[in-house]
């Protein structure tokens, strides 16, 4: 996509879900994911003013990553208290019809349960890896850190998932 | 015998350069612990991809929408130029205000003396008075 004339109504259309599901899988929460895309949305909205055409991925996932971060700076400020029966609602309200798919999305809420329990850095790393679809280029782009750091985080991550969930 | 180790991701995800990838391959071939540290890898990021992708709620964007688009932050002035600026406004006003004020003008007893229609003295003082000079300014007259 062209990033000359964009608009926040464009980057909504073609990167929301994407912008969505991050913050979900990274929170594990559909509300604070929703709250969170709104934020990056609205910084994206401010920020097409003075954004230079460029990396426009490098762009929109430093704005998610720094709305996550202060996000969860804003939180340990002002804990709260999760409801206790929290479930993955919105997993299981998008769930199509044929078996194979269905059983992989009852493991669903394992899977998120063991993405919640890695460190900050390896989540982020693989849910920008396997959930956004980011190349470890953009990733480290993303995050400033160099391309053998992510390669490192993601190998880590996944080893780490695969022993939760054996 | 080094293991591949962080590269065995890289490589199930094509990011490997040509020549790394081509030492992974070859190590591959002869080293079941990698083998099956790729298998894991390979697995883990099957149940990644595996979840459902969901849809943004729609209140999202609408929240979006009506949100203002702030200005962009302009720098505050330094302290110095407010305080030159305050220096120069006290620099007018003094000035001003002393061109402005009128000289003062003595005016003798018998001309208040005529004006109040009070007796005076041969002197031109009333009876008792005392020396005194009274100066008239453009906001009323001062002893």
């Amino acid at each position: 996509m062209s990033d000359v004339g964009l608009t926040w109504e464009d980057v909504a259309r073609t990167h929301g879900r994407k912008i969505y599901n991050f913050a979900y899988r990274l929170t594990g929460n559909p509300d604070d994911a929703a709250d969170l895309a709104q934020d990056v949305l609205i910084r994206v909205k401010r920020g097409l003013a003075t954004y230079q055409p460029g990396s426009f991925d490098g762009w929109l996932w430093r704005i998610t990553r720094n709305a996550f971060l202060d996000d969860i700076r804003r939180k340990k400020r002002r804990p709260t208290v999760p409801l206790p029966d929290e479930v993955d609602r919105m997993a299981l309200a998008s769930v199509p019809a044929p078996d194979h798919v269905l059983a992989q999305v009852r493991l669903g809420p394992d899977v998120q349960n063991a993405l919640l329990k890695l460190p900050h850095d390896f989540r982020e790393a693989v849910v920008m890896c396997d959930i956004v679809g980011l190349s470890y280029a953009e990733i480290a782009g993303a995050v400033g850190v160099p391309v053998g750091t992510i390669r490192s985080r993601i190998h880590r991550g996944r080893g780490q998932l695969r022993e939760m969930l054996s | 015998m080094s293991h591949s180790g962080e590269l065995l991701s890289a490589y199930l995800d094509g990011e490997l350069t040509k020549a790394e990838e081509l030492n992974v391959v070859g190590h591959l071939e002869t080293c079941t612990r990698c083998q099956t540290e790729l298998g894991d890898s390979h697995e883990a990021r099957a149940m990644v991809r595996a979840l459902p992708i969901l849809d943004m709620p729609t209140w999202v964007t609408s929240g979006v929408a009506s949100s203002p688009v702030e200005l962009p932050v302009r720098r505050r002035p330094l302290a110095w130029a407010a305080a030159a600026a305050a220096a120069a406004f006290v620099l007018v006003v003094g000035f001003a205000t002393f061109v402005a004020t009128p000289p003062a003008i003595e005016i003798t007893f018998t001309e208040i003396s005529n004006t109040l229609r009070l007796p005076a003295s041969q002197d031109g003082l009333p009876p008792g008075a005392r020396a005194v000079v009274i100066a008239r300014s453009s906001d009323g007259i001062a002893e």
